[in-house]
């Protein structure tokens, strides 16, 4: 092995010449708004829009939500359609995007510690806001709500699936629905709570096999924003 | 103690050695087929990541993606081919 790389106390490389270090470069809020997405069941949605390279969004608020899809529709530019049920109209939303660091995005003439890759990019700047993880802990599933508490006949075409599930295992029927785990962190601390959803198109009442089935684990990073 | 520390210019700590920092590995597009890609660096730790539709707004459908070792795989399942479009794929390690 030739070049630099930093190993922490776990012996995980923390920056090496090879891989881009991620930097926090966006930090700003939104404001939650009821949507008509699914019209059986309140939901309130912050759009989150923005130009960024490979975008991670970390981001706190003070009722469970989660990232219900994402999409980059242009070259750099990214929408994030972050829900939650809990939240109401009004409800902020906290959110910083990390990117894999650029030089550019280092204030010049910088001081302290650079790493360049063979190709002349810069992969660490220890000016740069870092992705610094904390936690990752992971939440077993529960199902806390279905959209109906009988069944939506009708296909809703708004309800497209970004996280689509296998057929029933023994029946074949194809469920639309999508899993959505929300965390909320509560102050300026680590301590945070979680929450999941389920949103469900059944095309027959769910029964406990669905259910069981619908249902995955979910892991979480934590992130220290501290000062971002 | 062993490692690299960092200070701001306030005398804080800002990079400490037992700190886990997150890395980019690499963007990957998932074609509208099931398929596979090696990642390089998957052994650097633990890998996350992100996918992303480069459709329609309203037809955000990504295919499931899953990574064992360095073998990032994804399939499209019940997801109809109207409703496929190549999806983006960025790989981090931590």
């Amino acid at each position: 092995m030739t070049g630099l790389a930093v190993i922490n106390d776990s012996y995980t490389t923390q920056f090496d010449e090879n891989f881009k270090t991620l930097n926090c470069t966006q930090h700003s809020t939104a404001t939650m708004t009821q949507t008509s997405a699914w019209p059986t069941t309140p939901v309130q949605m912050a759009t989150l829009s923005f130009y960024a390279a490979a975008p991670l969004i970390a981001f706190r608020c003070a009722y469970p939500a989660v990232v219900w899809k994402y999409v980059q529709d242009s070259p750099g530019h990214w929408i994030y359609y972050i829900v939650s049920q809990q939240a109401t109209s009004g409800t902020s939303l906290e959110y910083w995007i990390f990117e894999p660091i650029l030089a550019s995005q280092i204030a010049t003439p910088s001081v302290g510690l650079e790493v360049y890759n063979a190709s002349g990019e810069l992969t660490f700047s220890s000016e740069m806001k870092f992705l610094k993880i904390t936690d990752t802990p992971v939440k077993a599933a529960v199902i806390q709500c279905l959209l109906s508490a009988t069944r939506i006949v009708d296909y809703n075409p708004d309800l497209q699936n970004p996280n689509p599930v296998p057929g029933h295992p023994t029946t074949g029927q194809t469920a639309d629905s999508f899993k959505m785990v929300g965390a909320a962190v509560n102050g300026n601390t680590v301590s945070y709570s979680l929450d999941t959803y389920d949103f469900i198109t059944y095309w027959g009442t769910p029964d406990s096999t669905e259910v069981s089935w619908a249902q995955t684990p979910t892991s979480y990073i934590l992130v220290d924003v501290s000062g971002y | 103690m062993s490692g690299c520390l960092i200070w701001d210019a306030s005398g804080n700590v800002k990079l400490n050695t037992s700190d886990r920092l997150g890395r980019f590995l690499g963007t990957y597009t998932a074609t509208t087929s099931d398929s596979s890609v090696t990642v390089t660096g998957a052994d650097q730790g633990d890998v996350v990541f992100a996918v992303t539709s480069t459709g329609d707004n309203t037809l955000g459908a990504v295919p499931h993606v899953v990574i064992s070792g360095s073998t990032l795989s994804w399939t499209w399942g019940d997801i109809g081919p109207a409703y496929r479009f190549p999806a983006i794929i960025q790989v981090f390690v931590h």
